[in-house]
């Protein structure tokens, strides 16, 4: 899609023109107010302990005066939810531009929505109601659960094993799916690295980019540069360095195999990657390095001679490989404290039975 | 040294709309949001030569401005600005200073742009904004060449006034405020990065 064409879905699909549509400035001007506050609150509540469901709005038009209570509340602190085990939320922006609690008893969303702007959210499902309206909140990111909560990883190594899990898994990310070749997730382009790369970058970045500086491609020396370099803003002698490798078979357009990488692509990377340490410690004494090594295995058994269209394997050679743990002699992660366990990352397929 | 009156402006403005969102902010962001301002001055059709400065992009596809750069140390020499840890905070002197500039006439229509740029970290983190404006077709051609090259140059805009006819005609010039525009660009910009990461 272009991004003229781009422009035009967006504006079709989303809720912001919705608002400005239905209810005009006082609508947008609303809107606004209301992802700010939801932002707020997922900055202080994680949207996993919400069992139920998360309303708030923005009274617009107080004609029908429905849903509109006085402001004789006080205002909610959101940071006293934090470590509450939470069923369903509901607040009303007031006219004090802060968020109140309210209980609406028998009164819909739909009829609220009829003089506010609504931010609804249930499970995956996030919607904007605006007049009679209603509008599902654009996923720009398929992994994260909503378009407000930015979830903050302790640390790195937190934020790659959901990278594994919400992204790699399944090829969840939009950017990690076009490293196939096929629709069956069997072969890979040739040269998928960079994609892979992309996708772990702007996973890291959407994540970890509040707090953290995620580079690509850094020059370690002059050879070979590392994949990417993460650099927290509040700790400035901390380095983490990531290294990418795949493991697999790719194809060319044509359907013949262009590289066919096992575990001794894998070792050559862990290889690669001490050596980086080595030599960031040389050129920054002073910095607290640590490597992580990535490796996305898409390792099939019994693959074709060539990717000819269609091709399919059984379900026990495409996951053949699923819990074949990489013997690594010399074994970095074992013998130095700044190299982490590497994280193999096993990219499914998909199978005929 | 003496100050660059927009710049020096613009540092003040984008720093206290990143403060509210989130405690503290850093020089990059203020280059970004001072360069999504910019982009936004440009849809409303003044020049950039009105803008009063100019950007680089560098090879990481991120804007850089030299004014802001040299406006951010002098705010920080002169106490407007102070460092905790790598980020930066406002102090009063700031917060009373920008009153005063906002208040001036020339200053009405860039805050105008400026407001509407940051208000778009209320419908997308941070690291969002910075994907989704890496792709602005300025900022894509930067990224692409080996060396930090000149923004927004006459010669470079067309495609840039292609995307802002249609964000205007799709919007059916239905509104003068900018975050509308501003929110629905930023979208289109990282739904189309990632699509064409799809394609064949």
């Amino acid at each position: 899609m272009n991004i003229v064409e781009s422009i035009k879905a967006v504006c079709q699909d989303s809720h912001f023109p919705m608002a400005q549509e239905v209810f005009g400035g006082a609508g947008l001007d609303a809107i606004f107010q209301v992802m700010e506050t939801v932002q707020e609150l997922y900055r202080h509540v994680d949207l996993e302990r919400i069992s139920g469901e998360v309303l708030v709005y923005k009274v617009v038009s107080t004609s029908q005066n429905v849903g509109s209570a006085s402001d004789v509340s006080r205002p909610v602190d959101f940071a006293s939810l934090a470590n509450q085990n939470i069923q369903n939320l509901c607040f009303e922006i007031g006219a004090d531009g802060r968020p109140h609690a309210r209980s609406l008893g028998s009164t819909t969303r739909e009829e609220i929505a009829r003089t506010a702007v609504v931010y609804h959210c249930a499970g995956w499902l996030e919607e904007f109601l605006a007049g009679d309206k209603r509008k599902a909140v654009l996923r720009l990111d398929s992994s994260t659960r909503s378009q407000f909560s930015v979830p903050t990883f302790g640390t790195l190594r937190e934020a790659l094993q959901h990278f594994e899990r919400d992204n790699v898994r399944e090829s969840t990310c939009y950017i990690f799916r076009g490293i196939w070749h096929d629709a069956n997730r069997l072969f890979l382009k040739a040269g998928p690295e960079s994609l892979m790369r992309d996708s772990l970058i702007q996973f890291l970045r959407n994540r970890l980019g509040a707090d953290h500086d995620v580079l690509p491609e850094q020059n370690v020396n002059e050879k070979n540069p590392v994949d990417i370099r993460v650099q927290p803003r509040l700790r400035n002698n901390r380095l983490m360095i990531i290294e990418i490798k795949w493991i697999g078979d790719s194809v060319a357009t044509d359907g013949h195999v262009t590289a066919r990488h096992r575990d001794s692509r894998a070792q050559e990377g862990a290889t690669q990657l001490a050596d980086y340490l080595d030599q960031q410690r040389q050129s920054a004494p002073s910095h607290v390095i640590q490597g992580y090594y990535v490796i996305i295995d898409a390792r099939r058994r019994n693959l074709p001679a060539t990717a000819t269209a269609g091709v399919t394997i059984a379900r026990a050679d495409g996951f053949h490989y699923e819990a074949q743990v990489i013997a690594f002699s010399p074994a970095p992660h074992t013998t130095r404290p700044d190299f982490d366990e590497p994280y193999r990352m096993f990219a499914s397929p998909i199978c005929s039975h | 040294m003496r100050l660059h009156p927009n710049a020096t402006f613009d540092c003040l403005l984008v720093a206290r709309r990143l403060q509210a969102q989130g405690a503290a902010f850093t020089g990059p962001e203020l280059h970004l949001f001072a360069y999504l301002g910019c982009l936004l001055w440009l849809y409303q059709k003044h020049t950039v030569t009105d803008w009063g400065y100019s950007f680089v992009g560098t090879e990481l596809g991120a804007p850089y401005s030299q004014e802001i750069d040299s406006a951010l140390k002098e705010l920080l020499g002169r106490g407007f600005f102070l460092r905790v840890h790598d980020r930066l905070r406002m102090t009063e002197l700031a917060e009373r200073t920008l009153e005063e500039f906002s208040n001036l006439e020339m200053n009405r229509d860039r805050a105008e742009c400026l407001n509407a740029a940051c208000a778009s970290i209320a419908a997308f983190s941070l690291g969002m904004v910075t994907s989704a404006l890496s792709q602005e077709p300025e900022l894509s051609r930067a990224k692409a060449l080996p060396s930090s090259r000149l923004l927004l140059e006459d010669a470079a805009q067309s495609q840039l006034y292609v995307q802002f006819e249609a964000l205007r005609s799709n919007l059916d010039h239905r509104t003068s405020d900018l975050r509308l525009p501003a929110v629905v660009w930023l979208s289109a910009l990282y739904r189309s990065n990632t699509s064409t990461n799809l394609e064949p």
